[in-house]
Formats: structure tokens, sequence, C-alpha cells
């Protein structure tokens, strides 16, 4: 494999990673694709469009974050390299492991032959990596723009690369020279003009791009939603949420087997203080007890729906309960993993009256409720700090899910 | 005159944060190992106890490389912080508290 493809399959991971890591830590990446036009605003999950070409990208350069913030935008659409200083970068193992590995720096000198070490990274630039350049040299400590150094200007004259002006706002505020732990504050990147780097107009070229840098960054960071959080509101305000949530609790009383508070809570985090959160609430309720007695019903008459990832043990373990005090069945049912279709097909069996199956929803109707409440006073709660990473934590919840049914279903085998 | 640090800020930050990321996840396996074992979640919390497993073997894998990883980096900087040290010795209890807590509880059903 090329030196090209490993990088560009590292610089994706790299961006996944720091992507996350923003969401988690800042209150997330917002880039401006035009800086004049606010509506050409996307979120980091949203891929950017780059120049064509080998392209070198100049920032303002506030915080050890910047570069974070650059791998986490560019590596997802192209491979990326940032210019790290050798004499910080590579103090250790511990510190070469960190800006090499995690970042994918290449670094130079900052005194002696740093031109000459940048200049080896041509081939990568020219094969299509992205070389992103701090021109001023080190962190600003007011983060105020200092002046640029002509390096990366030089390089792109001689191999014929364009420079892209890059604003960062944000990571000043959220981790500045000195600091060990960030504020969770918005961090917006803004692309300017490219520029083409004639080799006789190199001063011209760095004056043109501090100018469209100081412009970029002249502007506080706006926070903006990412894109996690504005598709899962959108669906939890219309119609087609009260439905998914409608038919999964009823489902899940039948014959599905998630249950009925996932897409409750995944789309009640984000109503905020409204009454939207109770009425969502109220389907969940309304379409799990309607799921169960349908079960009860249908069994009571001699019709058995499937019951997929149930046990023998489950259904044992249910008619005993039911069998022993229908009343408490249903209040065991609540965490001890057994669906509560299970108990609805026994209730059934057992030829309960409509009286006690719809006495024993109180439990089943009250843990929706409880999870449902609690979780939207929870999302209401962290609102801020969901905004930006709710796509990723609802992302590995629902990716841990079938470890935790297929425990639950293992305990009851 | 001034000597120059063995070791670097990042490898001492990365030692001091194993230390505390150890720290914080001994004492929420300690408190699951209260909670289940004086039941309190029920007699029988399948659905609790099942994410729990799966978040501590989740977390303790993280953690236990993320302090073995601070341990070589300092060894390789030949400059040993206790913090690591103590690091691990929390992973390590924290992993034999867990292993008890949910062997005992699915292997006794």
């Amino acid at each position: 494999m090329s030196q090209v493809a490993s990088l560009r399959r590292a610089s994706w991971w790299r961006s996944k990673l720091w992507g996350s890591v923003f969401g988690v830590f800042s209150r997330g990446i917002t880039t401006f694709e035009n800086h004049s036009d606010a509506s050409s605003a996307k979120p980091l999950s949203q891929k950017v469009r780059l120049p064509d070409g080998p392209l070198i990208v100049v920032a303002n350069h506030t915080s050890h974050a910047d570069s974070a913030a650059l791998v986490a935008l560019i590596g997802r659409v192209r491979p990326v390299l940032v210019v790290s200083a050798k004499d910080y970068w590579k103090q250790d193992a511990t510190a070469e492991w960190l800006s090499a590995g995690l970042i994918g720096t290449w670094p130079v000198s900052r005194a002696g032959h740093g031109f000459e070490e940048l200049r080896a990274v041509e081939p990568l630039v020219r094969d299509g990596a992205v070389l992103v350049v701090f021109s001023e040299g080190k962190r600003s400590v007011d983060g105020k723009l200092q002046e640029f150094h002509s390096g990366a200007f030089r390089l792109a004259a001689e191999i014929g690369a364009r420079v892209l002006p890059v604003g960062i706002r944000g990571n000043f505020e959220g981790l500045p020279k000195g600091s060990t732990w960030p504020k969770r504050l918005p961090v917006n990147i803004r692309l300017g003009d490219p520029i083409e780097v004639p080799a006789d107009a190199v001063e011209a070229a760095v004056a043109n791009a501090h100018r469209q840098v100081a412009q970029l960054t002249a502007d506080a960071a706006i926070d903006l939603p990412q894109f996690g959080w504005s598709r899962i509101s959108r669906l939890a305000f219309g119609p087609v949420g009260l439905a998914v949530i409608f038919f999964w609790a009823f489902g899940e009383g039948v014959f599905w087997p998630l249950i009925a508070e996932m897409p409750l809570m995944l789309f009640i985090v984000t109503v905020g203080w409204r009454w939207r959160g109770l009425l969502l609430v109220a389907v969940a309720c309304v379409g799990s007890a309607l799921g169960v007695l349908t079960t009860w019903w249908l069994e009571s008459h001699g019709v058995t729906p499937p019951s997929p990832l149930t046990t023998a043990r489950m259904f044992d373990v249910a008619r005993g309960q039911l069998e022993a005090d229908p009343a408490s069945a249903f209040w065991r049912q609540m965490f001890n993993g057994i669906p509560v279709k299970v108990y609805a097909h026994e209730a059934g069996a057992l030829q309960l009256s409509f009286a006690q199956v719809l006495l024993s929803l109180v439990p089943r109707v009250l843990r929706i409720a409880v999870i449902g409440v609690g979780t939207w006073l929870l999302g209401s709660v962290l609102s801020r700090w969901l905004k930006s990473c709710l796509g990723m934590v609802q992302g590995i919840c629902l990716a841990l899910f079938p470890f935790g049914l297929w425990l639950t279903v293992g305990y009851w085998s | 005159m001034t000597t120059k640090p063995m070791r670097s800020r990042a490898t001492e930050m990365v030692g001091r944060w194993s230390f505390r990321v150890s720290a914080f996840e001994f004492g929420f396996v300690g408190l699951q190992w209260l909670a289940f074992g004086n039941h309190w979640f029920g007699q029988v919390p399948v659905i609790p106890a099942s994410f729990l497993a799966i978040a501590d073997a989740l977390l303790l894998t993280f953690t236990g490389l993320f302090t073995l990883a601070a341990v070589v980096a300092q060894l390789r900087s030949r400059s040993l912080m206790w913090h690591p040290i103590g690091g691990l010795l929390l992973v390590v209890g924290a992993s034999w508290i867990a292993i008890d807590t949910y062997t005992r509880f699915f292997g006794d059903r």
C-alpha cells in the first residue's frame, strides 16, 4: 500500500477519534465553508468540500486543540499531515506517540534546517495529502494573530500547491496555552479563499493569507447543535417519531424483542422543557399497554404470537409468578429481564380476566413513565452537553445493546 | 545550572490521568459490588447487571491498557512516578471485584 493510502486510512480513523473527543469535551465543531455566508455552516459529521489538487492549509494557532480540530475536519475527506515543532513533540516516546500516532505530524525544526525538512513532505502533498501549517510557528499566548513565517508559502510556490487560509475560533477560549483541562465551548472553523502562490509573489501571498485569517477569526464562535441532535429532534417533534414510539411499544408487547423505552429514550432527550415530552411518554405507555392486552387476548383465544429471543425458563418463571400472585407478577418483571410479552402470553394461557391484566399493567406503565420522564429531565438538564455528542452517545448505546440482550437471554437460558 | 527533565509533560500527564481514571473505575466497580450484594436493584436485576457488566468490561479493558501504556512510557523515560503504579494496582483490584460480582450474579441463578 502506498504511503498516501495508508495515511488516508490513518487520517480517517484519527478524524473519527478527534471528532468524538471534540463531541465530548467541546460543544462540537462547526465549519463555515463560505465565511461570509452563515448558511454554509456544517456540523462535523457532514463532509467539508476542500479545493482539489495539492493543498496547504494555513491556520491560526492558539491551542494544542487546533491540530486535533483540523485533523477531525480534514481527515474524513483527505489524508492530512500537521507540521509540528520537532523540539517540542519529539522530546520522548510519549510525546512522539501522541503527535505522530494520534495526530499525524510532520516534525520540523524551528531552528536550523526547518525548510529542508518541510520540503521533504512534497511527494505526499503532490499525491493528495493536505499539509496543515501553523505559520505563526508557535501558539499565541493572548489569542491574537502573530506574524506569519513564509515556509509554507515557499513550499506551495515550489510544488504548485494552493494555500487555503483557515480561521479557528473557540480553542483559545477552550484550551489556551498552559491549561490542562478544556472548557466546553463551541469551536468554529472558517475556510477562506484558496490562494495561488507564484514564485515571485510569495510575500504577497503571505500578506493575503494573514489578512484572510485575521478576518476569519474576527467573530466569536457560534454555538450550533450537531447533526445527531438536529435530526433526532426533528423526528421527536414530528408524527413519524410518535408513530415509531407507538408501534415499537405496541410491538414489544406482542412479538418485538427490543424494549419500548429504546425509541422513547432516543427521542425524548431532545425535546427540552416542552409538553411534547409528556406526549411521547404517554404514547409509549398506551402502545405498550395495548400490545400486552392484544397478546393476552390472542393467547386466551388460542392464537400464539411468535416470541423471538425468549426461553422456556422465562415462560416457566412468569407462569409461576402469575399463578402465585398475578398482582405482583408484573412488578417483578420490571428489572428481571423477562420480556413483558412472556407475561402477557402466560396471562392469556392462564385465562386471567381483563380486570386482572389491566391492573397488572400498572407497573408496566409506571416503568415506562419513570424511565421516560427521567430521560426527559436528564436530556433537558444535559442538553448543552448532548447537543454536540448525542449521535455518538446513542450510537455507542445502540452498539452495546445486543450484548446486554445476549447476557439477559443467557441468564434465563 | 538546570538539568533537562527526563520525561516530557505529555508523559507526566498520561501518568497522572492513568491514576485518576483507575481510581474512578475502582469506585464505580465498588459501588456495583455494594449494589448487587445488598439488592439495591431488587432480587433479580438482570437488566442493570447485564449492562453494567458490559460497561465494566469495556472500561476495565480501556483503563488497564491506558495504565499499562503510562507505566511503559515512564519506564522508557527512566523516570517513574507513583501515579501509574497506583493506577495499575487499582485496575487489578477493580477487575477482581468486578469478576467476583458478576460471576456470583450470573453464576448463581
